[in-house]
């Protein structure tokens, strides 16, 4: 065994990695070479004393506390150990958190659709008031409307200098044309 | 040089050293109380490695402000991919998130040629060639204190493959084994870069070993 090859198995017996069989033949060698001997001795130093060195600086408190938040914003581990132990649970809560979000979306769409659709008592107490013509509303009489304003929007366009009219004269030519009493 | 010792027939040593390594660990404890939401955990598994792993970081990079980045970033990335590991050695794996980010630093960093590196390197050298080489100091009167800052200063000197291996020895406590799978190499390169090393701070440390030992010469 040459002295290279000892000196590695040295530095293999201090890491633990060196075999069982090996301690007869470095005793051997040692004891023959004083080169290895003194090698031995100063790897010995120089290992301890660079271990047992006091650092130049050690980490800030605020490193410390920025991995502590970090440490608390975690992959939410409480979560994952019921993942772990129960796998049912992982399959069967999206599907319901997902039901229970659709669920409240359309609770809340029903409220503000029946809030705007149910008459507040200030129009409850006009509706009997209204005229017929518009308690009976219906498509039809929404076509005519549509071909009453066309004509109307002809009417006017073919007017030059469509003369000032006065809105009193445009509900009576109105209802004239539809029949209606005033 | 011929087959190593080790690549002939020792196998079967690093492989039971690994296992030593790898079991009752209490960083395993920790680990899996934290992923079942005691959040506590963390800072114990954080404060058990406070100092091995800020040395190591520390010792590579340059200045305490790099440091303590990569430090940080070391534990947020542990924090975010916990529950994907599934690794036996736990110590090895946090070594090598920060083997990785130190490497990345550097190579973000402008790069400074080191003309020593190359003369001491073993040629595969992973690292940019940026290295301080700051002058030790003259040794005159010796204490604790002092000697621990001369090896600093001395280890700094070595180059960064050479200095790496001697950190994860000395301050991370890791086999040759695990120290060569950090690095992507062999186990025998890593160990020719550890000679290499202890070669070089013999010499720079020549002085205050003799003082220690009484050596007049």
């Amino acid at each position: 065994m040459n002295c290279e090859r000892v000196r590695e198995l040295l530095l293999l017996t201090a890491s633990g990695e060196a075999p069982a069989d090996s301690r007869d033949l470095l005793a051997r060698h040692l004891a023959a070479c004083p080169d290895c001997r003194r090698f031995d001795a100063e790897t010995r130093w120089i290992l301890a004393a660079a271990a047992d060195a006091p650092l130049e600086a050690d980490v800030s408190e605020w490193t410390l506390a920025r991995i502590a938040a970090a440490a608390q914003d975690g992959p939410l581990p409480a979560v994952r150990a019921d993942r772990r132990a129960h796998p049912a649970v992982r399959v069967s809560w999206r599907p319901a958190l997902a039901y229970a979000a659709a669920a409240l979306v359309m609770v809340g769409l029903g409220i503000g659709y029946l809030r705007r659709a149910a008459p507040g008592p200030e129009v409850a107490a006009l509706a009997p008031a209204a005229p017929a013509v518009v308690l009976a509303w219906d498509p039809a009489l929404d076509q005519e409307l549509d071909t009453l304003d066309a004509v109307l929007t002809l009417a006017f366009e073919d007017v030059e200098e469509p003369a000032p009219e006065s809105a009193e004269d445009i509900v009576t030519d109105l209802a004239r044309l539809e029949g209606w009493e005033i | 040089m011929g087959e190593s010792l080790y690549s002939r027939k020792d196998r079967e040593g690093a492989v039971a050293g690994d296992h030593r390594d790898g079991m009752d660990q209490p960083e395993l404890v920790w680990l899996t109380a934290y992923r079942d939401g005691n959040v506590e955990a963390m800072g114990k598994l954080v404060e058990y490695y406070r100092r091995s792993l800020f040395g190591f970081i520390l010792r590579m990079t340059e200045g305490r402000g790099d440091a303590e980045e990569i430090f940080q970033e070391v534990w947020l990335r542990v924090i975010k991919s916990q529950h994907r590991y599934h690794h036996r050695n736990f110590k090895s794996w946090l070594f090598r998130i920060a083997h990785n980010l130190v490497i990345d630093r550097v190579r973000k960093q402008r790069p400074v040629v080191d003309l020593q590196a190359g003369a001491l390197d073993d040629g595969e050298n992973v690292f940019e060639t940026r290295v301080a080489d700051p002058a030790l100091p003259a040794a005159d009167q010796l204490d604790a204190r002092e000697l621990g800052s001369r090896i600093a200063e001395a280890v700094r000197t070595l180059p960064p493959d050479q200095r790496e291996v001697f950190l994860l020895r000395t301050e991370a406590q890791l086999p040759f084994k695990q120290i060569a799978g950090i690095q992507g190499t062999s186990i025998n390169t890593a160990l020719a870069r550890m000679q290499y090393a202890l070669a070089k701070l013999r010499t720079l440390l020549k002085t205050e070993y003799q003082q220690l030992q009484g050596d007049p010469t």
